[in-house]
């Protein structure tokens, strides 16, 4: 049988974390410092040196990275392997393209209907900018809404169970098919929970002796799950069937949420507050109060802050009380009873969520110290 | 890192190096279980082969693979998609409540609530929007927006398929039953789907192998003598299909919005057509009912208010009866009365008839003055507060002198002033700027007083008059200790304001203390108190009392009627309001009535009829009216001299107005209906009238019910005017265009001679052509009623429009009425021939008739100039006619004077809202006498009683600006500037929707055309049979 391990001259220990593949438009951004301090042994490397998928630390900068890379991947590689029809291209990639249209579609929308209005009538120009307006709002809380949904229950999930939803990974895609040059693709950044039929656990064991130093990562995860023994020798096997309803409650949740919260979005962004009247002064505070000569810097940040707070968060918090109050009986219904959806269900999302995938009961294999009879009574 | 496991396990040392690690682990398999580190116990077995023989579980066997390609069009795909909403939803609960699912039941929850959120987005935009076209657009561009989304990579897909012969939109059922999309994942693509699909894309177990497929790879142009061609055609198919999803994921972005917005477009005129008909239909519906039963109620002559309200099944609004109800008790404190002012003044806002309910309600039991509610309790109170304030006034008096008395001793004390030298101290007072009346009492005597401190208010006043200081004192007040009953009941006898047959004495509270204060007086008086203290005391006293008074001031409300009438008016404003319901769909101006409908298109169609090029509509849209004016002046005198085209466009154009104006016609009809049937506004009104007049004192708001009235209907005739005069304005311009060098030849003279002899007899009338020869004078003309029949005629320009000075000439004609009238007669005369004969009659006598109208209100120029009105313009010719010629009359004359008396018949009846009935209906006995002698000039006429009558001042048609400006219509450069705007605001969205369909279409083609061919992924090398090696294709 052949295994990596079999190949004579490779230091696993150094490759698995160092070996990072160079992108050809992205530079690399992981491992930078690692990599140099590898510059001995470059000479070793051949290209299965690169075939070890791994996490990537969770920082913010981080993950700002790998989104600016998987953006800029978009119509860089995607586009250009999946209009060339490369024989390899996968469902990752057709996912990424659909994002395209997901985030141009609303904004052309708005801009036709702006393209539409009236601008040689003042009065009935003014109306339907207005219109047009509130339809661009829509658009950008729309797609904010969508965020804070998905952002809910990332953060329930990470906080009560230690699963980071948005756990991106770098999966090395062997390049021995797909040597073709700019739209050459070796890897792509997957989310380590992303599927639930195809969990990638593998990435969750650590190197190590024995179990627990392997199970490192599932015994910490125990722990948030509620499991309170000391002493667990699988938690993995345990904890999976637990993951995997996580992952599932929690999708299933985020696209509920989602819905719920793009309406409210979109209710608010109907609002009278964002209406031309009250962005009276917005240029002029801009151009005058930040942008304006001989000011002092103080003087401009105290000004950038009013402006968010006057143009930003005012209109924000009254479009949410005009929406809640609406203008009729039918209007108020309806706005109430989207708050209070968005709002209910949130609530319930995080209960649910919380409540099912406790592992509080479950009972864990003990290590092998302890007495076979207990076990049993498993 | 598996490596790394595999090292690490105890149980890779310690086997031989010629037992590989697979055989180590075949007693694993083979079921047997050995307890970890026990291994050198284990016995060793032979290896046993795999084999299904030895692997596959007994008892269990695989479920047969039973999945299937998909062939389903457009619809059964819409179908069976909403169908499997239903099972998406089951999987929403499974994976919310219960934590199960898999990816693909998760991805479906996606789109289910995708679908869900949308049109909860929908229905949200739907509801914030007022109107129901915007409701219905929402819905419309929800929809829109998913059929695109759904329809566009079937329209890309579709040529993929004719050309390449791959449907990269192929669905298949998996062994689960799920629907999937064949080509979705590239990597993982179900090829064995394909194995029995015959020639015909039919599913068919003794068709020859991959049959379908070999054909595809056919049309594909897949060499047939190549090794493994299943998988060159497989891989072809999965290229094109890789390529066609990339293209959808491109382009769907544009289009999805561009073909939403195409769609939505063209689905407005429908749909606002739908809306408005069904509203109208509706609200008509609804209307006749009404007025049934207001006919119904008025038949029975009922006047109980509660009792009408349900026989007409009117709700009223709750909060108005949950309001009402706060004001059941008969009296009320004045805060409360102010609430119920508030209330009306709320809720009757933008009636007429605030003031007279105001004082309805007041004179029907509610007084307008404070009134204080008389007994007993109040009138001890008041005896013991008047006894306090005289005692407290006393206190005052002692103390004032005490402080005064110590401080003035002190302070000559500090000076080494004595206190006995009155000239010092009288200079002390005087620095010390003392009033006067303690300054006499100090300066005479306070040197011989002893420190006041010790005395009473009578010691010290028997003091003072001891001293015969009696002037100075306050004789009359010590022996006056405040009002008694008896003193009360007479001041309240005096000031009863009205005694209300409940048995409450009510006060004015004014003239309560008017009464008091006299009261005191005249004590004080009785006792010689000097004037200045009388006033003094009085004041206090009632100023003491006050907060005592207040305590007992009420209001007192006639409950019953108060009642009564709100309900009632509160039934008038909701009746006019359902008739104004339907005035908003018709002919009011708001987003979705008939008329903004019509506002919307009309103008537009006059244009596109008109025939104006790229260059000419961006012209009249400049925002200087001039050259708008300068282009139609062009245009009209050009159609004068073609004929068929006049002809033509008259046709048209007089269609597209009757159109517009029929629907508001009906409208006002139905609303406010005719002289001889009154309309449903009408009848509310009687209703009204007939309830209300029932009470006490009621002709104020009798006649602010009727004001409303009027003011309600004149509103809905004059914009219906409107649309008459503003669409019907552009024919008349082009028939007067027609006319134009006729009326010059008409006022300057055929030549030049008449034209000086007329300069130089008719002064008064030629003045603004002295000095200018006939031809410049023609000119100036000439364009001055090109002008005119363009522009000016907006509410600025109105009654100046004939003063400033024509192009060309140095002054207006303002100085002369006979030339005023003239042009007047000219601008606002009836249609000519050349144009009447294309049109129906009923239409130029419309258009005619409020031409005249309008003619005849515009007579504030006229009335500065001449000490008279235009009614007696009109009326001169036929009081002419009438009695000198009417036997003599031919038929034609005739005809010509029934049309005069028929304009003279519309304009009284568009004095119907200002005029009193009575009048009117004498005007239309008049005329219908006009009528009649016509018809029979022997029938009998009272002339006297005509000329009364038309010399009236009822019949006086000067107006105010605000009719003027509602109903005038629009100016034809204003109509014509507006619908050029729009035209081309419409051109230019049309031509960047379309510009970007074009662009992503023909992107769309060109990748299309260029799809599956070799490139840089795909190298198409194929292995020939037959030895043949690699080749390129």
């Amino acid at each position: 049988m052949v295994s990596i391990s079999n190949i004579p001259g490779i230091d696993l220990k150094k490759t698995a974390v160092n070996g990072m593949p160079v992108h050809p438009l992205v530079r690399p951004a992981f491992g930078k410092e690692k990599s140099e301090n590898n510059e001995n042994n470059k000479k070793n490397e051949s290209p299965v040196d690169y075939k070890h998928d791994h996490i990537i630390e969770d920082t913010a900068w981080n993950k700002f990275k790998v989104d600016v890379e998987k953006t800029a991947n978009i119509p860089f590689v995607h586009f250009p392997r999946g209009l060339g029809g490369a024989p390899d291209y996968t469902f990752f990639e057709f996912l990424q393209t659909a994002k395209f249209p997901y985030y141009v579609g609303g904004p052309i929308l708005a801009a036709l209907f702006y393209a539409g209005v009236k601008f040689d009538n003042f009065q009935s120009g003014k109306a339907a900018k207005n219109v047009a307006k509130h339809m661009a709002l829509g658009v950008g809380l729309y797609y904010l809404g969508a965020m804070a949904a998905k952002s809910i229950i990332n953060t329930t999930v990470k906080l009560t169970r230690g699963i980071d939803l948005d756990q991106s990974y770098r999966k090395i895609i062997p390049t021995s098919t797909n040597q073709t040059g700019a739209f050459k693709k070796d890897i792509e950044y997957h989310k380590v929970f992303e599927s639930v039929d195809f969990t990638r656990w593998d990435l969750l064991y650590e190197k190590g002796e024995n179990t627990r130093e392997i199970n490192e990562k599932y015994n910490k995860l125990a722990r948030k799950y509620g499991l309170k023994d000391d002493k667990m020798s699988d938690s993995d096997s345990t904890l999976k069937p637990l993951i995997k309803k996580t992952i599932v409650m929690a999708r299933a949740w985020q696209y509920v949420l989602t819905a719920l919260f793009v309406s409210l979005g979109i209710g608010m962004a109907n609002q009278k507050a964002w209406d031309a009247e009250s962005f009276h002064g917005f240029k002029e505070h801009i151009k005058e109060g930040i942008g304006g000569e001989g000011l002092s810097i103080k003087y401009r940040l105290k000004n950038t802050k009013n402006l968010f707070m006057d143009y930003m968060i005012k209109p924000f918090g009254k479009s949410f009380a005009q929406f809640w109050k609406g203008t009729d009986r039918l209007t108020s219904t309806i706005g109430k009873t989207t708050i209070i959806a968005a709002g209910a269900a949130t609530v319930l999302a995080n209960l649910l969520i919380i409540g099912k995938t406790s592992a509080r009961g479950h009972r864990l294999e003990k290590t092998p110290e302890a007495k076979p009879s207990e076990e049993n009574k498993n | 890192m598996a490596g790394d496991l595999l090292k690490k396990l105890t149980i890779a040392t310690r086997q031989s190096p010629a037992v590989p690690a697979v055989k180590q682990q075949q007693p694993a398999v083979s079921g047997q279980t050995l307890p970890a580190g026990q291994s050198s116990l284990h016995e060793y077995k032979e290896p046993v082969p795999l084999s299904a023989a030895n692997i596959t579980p007994t008892g269990i066997t695989p479920h047969s693979p039973n999945g299937y390609l998909l062939k389903e069009n457009i619809f059964q795909s819409a179908k069976s998609t909403v169908k499997s909403y239903g099972q998406y939803a089951g999987y929403l609960y499974n994976a919310a409540v219960k934590g199960e699912g898999t990816d693909y039941s998760v991805g479906k929850i996606n789109d289910l609530t995708i679908r869900a959120g949308s049109l909860g987005i929908a229905g949200i935009l739907a509801a914030t929007k007022a109107f129901p076209f915007a409701k219905g657009m929402e819905f419309v561009g929800l929809t829109t927006w998913f059929a695109s989304m759904m329809v566009w990579p079937k329209v890309i897909g579709k040529p993929v398929e004719w050309i390449y012969g791959v449907n990269p939109n192929l669905k298949y059922v998996d062994s689960y039953g799920r629907r999937k999309s064949f080509f979705e994942d590239p990597q993982y693509l179900s090829w064995d789907l394909f194995r029995h699909i015959d020639k015909n894309g039919n599913y068919n177990k003794n068709a020859p192998d991959y049959e379908y497929l070999n054909l595809i790879g056919d049309k594909l142009g897949i060499p047939r003598n190549i090794e493994n061609r299943h998988e060159a055609i497989q891989d072809k198919m999965r290229q094109i299909a890789t390529q066609t999803n990339a293209l959808w994921m491109l382009t769907a972005g544009v289009m999805t919005p561009v073909i939403s917005s195409i769609v939505a477009d063209a689905a407005q005129t429908p749909l606002s057509k739908i809306i408005e008909v069904t509203r109208t239909k509706k609200q008509e519906k609804s209307l006749a009912a009404l007025e049934t039963k207001i006919d119904k109620v008025l038949e029975e002559k009922n006047i109980n208010i509660d009792k009408v309200i349900k026989e007409l099944g009117i709700k009223l609004d709750p909060q108005f009866e949950k309001e009402l109800n706060t004001y059941a008790k008969d009296i009320m404190k004045p805060e409360e009365f102010e609430a119920l002012e508030k209330m009306i003044e709320d809720r009757f806002k933008d009636t007429d008839f605030i003031v007279g309910l105001k004082r309805e309600l007041d004179y029907g039991g509610i007084l307008t003055e404070k009134i204080v509610r008389f007994d007993n309790g109040i009138q001890k109170e008041l005896v013991a507060e008047s006894e306090k304030a005289v005692a407290k006034y006393k206190d005052n008096i002692i103390n004032d002198f005490i402080s005064f008395d110590k401080y003035i001793r002190s302070f000559c004390a500090e000076q080494g002033i004595l206190i006995d030298d009155k000239t010092k101290i009288s200079d002390v007072y005087k620095k010390l700027n003392v009033p006067k009346i303690k300054r006499q009492i100090g300066c005479a005597e306070l040197g011989r007083l002893k420190a006041f401190d010790k005395y009473t208010f009578k010691e010290f006043n028997a003091l003072i008059q001891n001293r015969e200081f009696t002037k100075l004192g306050f004789a009359g007040i010590e022996s006056f200790n405040g009002l008694d009953l008896k003193n009360i009941d007479l001041a309240v006898e005096s000031a009863n304001y009205r005694k209300a047959s409940d048995g409450l004495r009510g006060f004015g509270v004014e003239a309560l203390n008017v009464q008091l204060n006299n009261k005191v007086h005249w004590l004080l008086g009785e006792r010689n108190a000097p004037t200045n203290v009388k006033e003094d005391l009085s004041k206090f006293m009632l100023e003491y009392l006050s907060p005592t008074i207040d305590k007992y001031i009420v209001k007192k409300l006639n409950t019953q009627h108060a009642h009564k009438i709100l309900k009632t008016l509160e039934l008038y404003k909701t009746l006019v309001g359902q008739a104004d319901e339907y005035a908003k769909t018709t002919i009011k101006d708001i987003t979705g009535s008939a008329t903004a409908n019509s506002w919307e298109k009309i103008p537009q169609k006059y244009l596109k009829l008109l025939g104006f090029n790229e260059a000419e509509l961006a012209k009249l849209a400049l925002p200087d009216s001039r050259s708008a004016s300068e282009l139609l002046a062009k245009k009209f005198e050009s159609l004068v001299k073609n004929p068929q085209e006049y002809e033509r466009i008259v046709k048209e154009m007089t269609k597209l107005a009757q159109n517009a104006i029929s629907k508001e016609e009906k409208a006002l009809v139905n609303i406010i209906g005719t002289s001889e049937k009154p309309g449903i506004l009408t009848k509310i009104k009687n209703l009204i009238y007939r309830i209300t007049a029932q009470g006490p004192n009621t002709g104020n708001l009798l006649a602010d019910i009727d004001t409303y009235y009027r003011n309600t209907g004149l509103n809905y005739e004059m914009k219906v005017k409107n649309t008459i005069n503003s669409f019907g304005r552009p024919l008349k311009a082009m028939d007067t265009y027609g006319e134009i060098d006729k009326i010059v030849i008409k006022i300057l003279g055929p030549n030049v001679q008449e034209f000086l002899y007329r300069v130089g007899t008719q002064p008064e009338k030629m003045y603004a052509f002295k000095g200018f020869s006939y031809e410049k004078a023609k000119e100036a003309l000439g364009k001055f009623f090109r002008k005119l029949a363009l522009e000016n005629n907006d509410i600025n320009n109105w009654s100046t429009k004939y003063e400033a000075a024509p192009e060309g000439l140095a002054q207006g004609f303002r100085w002369s009425l006979d030339m005023c009238n003239e042009i007047n007669d000219f601008l606002h005369g009836g249609l000519t021939k050349r144009t009447a004969q294309y049109m129906p009659k009923e239409m130029v006598d419309k258009f005619d008739a409020n031409s005249l109208e309008m003619g005849v209100r515009y007579s504030r120029l006229e009335s500065i100039l001449a000490d008279g009105n235009i009614g007696n313009k009109l009326w001169s010719p036929v009081e002419e006619i009438f009695y000198t010629n009417i036997h003599a009359l031919d038929e034609k004359g005739k005809e010509i004077l029934t049309k005069r008396v028929e304009q003279l018949e519309h304009l009284a009846e568009s004095r119907r809202f200002e005029i009193s009935e009575e009048k009117l209906k004498d005007f239309r006995k008049t005329l219908n006498g006009f009528k009649k002698v016509i018809k029979n000039p022997n029938q009998h006429f009272n002339r006297q009683d005509a000329v009364n009558l038309f010399h009236s001042a009822e019949f006086i048609f000067d107006t105010n600006n605000r009719r003027l400006s509602k109903q005038a219509g629009k100016d034809v450069a204003d109509f014509f500037i507006d619908a050029a705007r729009n035209t081309r605001s419409r051109n230019k969205w049309t031509k960047l929707v379309w510009g970007l369909f074009g662009g992503t279409a023909a992107v769309s083609a060109l990748t299309i055309a260029l799809m599956g061919k070799k490139n840089y992924f795909n190298k198409d090398i194929y292995a020939y049979k037959g030895g043949q090696n690699a080749n390129r294709k």
